[in-house]
């Protein structure tokens, strides 16, 4: 502290005597504070095991009853799938191992419940309509 | 885990807060040994009743162990950041019940050596915490954080939430005021004034 800032008195000296231990705990304070600390602690606790499960959106929900995510991504699967047989030529269809075998097993001829003139594809189908 | 602590081992203080937060309540015994006689000090020194300092302590703790999951460490120092709560607690008492004598101030724990050091230092001590009382809030925490609890001025800035250069001419201010009341009691108190 400055003089200019005492202004002729010793605010230091006053500042000195005025000044007091730093006071002890009580035993009641100690036991509030601890007691509150150990509430917080529990009610924190519980407060976790509480923490509601968190909702599912509107297309999971929408999902659900189809088998949810795996269940869609099969149906989205075989969707592709089918599209893509769909498509592909039987001589493609045949091209693909076993499965000429199936087709002749049923039908005898590969072809025959397939081929109207020259229609040999699905392709074919939608160009002649 | 719960370790044995004491105020004095290095664990610090936003650890101690962490482990607390994690439910070690032997962390919360030292987080409270080593920073509630402070805030108990600061109380006693602003509301001048040891009932509702106690309270505003168990309050300013309270608060603590609330924020404790949320603490970020480096953002504040947990002893400024409790000054602050503290100090705006008793503020907020003092609001609602203006007009508090000062004869209730509590008498000074004196412990000069002979009577008549005793009495003068008493009734200097007395003086001050008087002209204390007539000085504005901010000045007289001000006061009190720096010459009572030793904080310094960055210190004082971050409980008042206001910058060093503000805190400084607060100082100032303040000590300008009580020398001036002091020294206009002079006759009054009876003292040597050094």
């Amino acid at each position: 502290m400055t003089d200019s800032d005492n202004h002729q008195i010793n605010l230091d000296a006053f500042f000195k005597d005025a000044r007091e231990p730093v006071p002890e705990l009580s035993e009641a304070l100690m036991t509030g504070i601890l007691a509150d600390a150990g509430d917080v602690a529990a009610s924190r606790q519980v407060a976790a095991m509480r923490a509601p499960v968190r909702r599912k959106g509107w297309l999971a929900r929408l999902m659900e009853p189809m088998g949810g995510v795996q269940g869609m991504a099969a149906v989205g699967i075989c969707a592709a799938l089918g599209v893509t047989v769909g498509y592909a030529g039987t001589d493609a269809l045949q091209s693909i191992p076993g499965v000429g075998d199936i087709v002749t097993s049923i039908s005898g001829d590969p072809l025959d419940d397939f081929a109207y003139g020259d229609i040999t594809s699905f392709t074919d189908f939608l160009a002649e309509g | 885990m719960t370790m044995a602590f004491d105020v004095t081992n290095d664990t610090s203080d936003e650890d101690l807060l962490s482990l607390y937060a994690e439910g070690d309540q032997a962390a919360a015994r030292a987080l409270m040994l080593r920073h509630a006689p402070r805030v108990l000090a600061l109380a006693r020194r602003l509301l001048k009743d040891p009932v509702e300092a106690e309270d505003v302590t168990q309050e300013a703790m309270l608060r603590l162990w609330k924020i404790a999951p949320d603490w970020r460490a480096g953002e504040a120092k947990v002893s400024t950041w409790l000054y602050r709560v503290g100090s705006n607690l008793c503020t907020d008492r003092l609001r609602k019940k203006r007009g508090v004598g000062l004869d209730e101030a509590p008498e000074v724990a004196d412990e000069t050596p002979n009577v008549e050091d005793k009495m003068i230092a008493a009734d200097r001590g007395r003086a001050l915490r008087q002209a204390m009382d007539r000085l504005p809030a901010r000045q007289k925490l001000a006061l009190t954080l720096r010459h009572f609890e030793e904080q310094s001025n960055p210190e004082i800035a971050e409980v008042l939430e206001t910058s060093v250069e503000a805190v400084e001419s607060l100082l100032s201010r303040a000590r300008r005021a009580l020398a001036a009341d002091l020294s206009s009691n002079r006759s009054a108190l009876g003292l040597a004034m050094d």
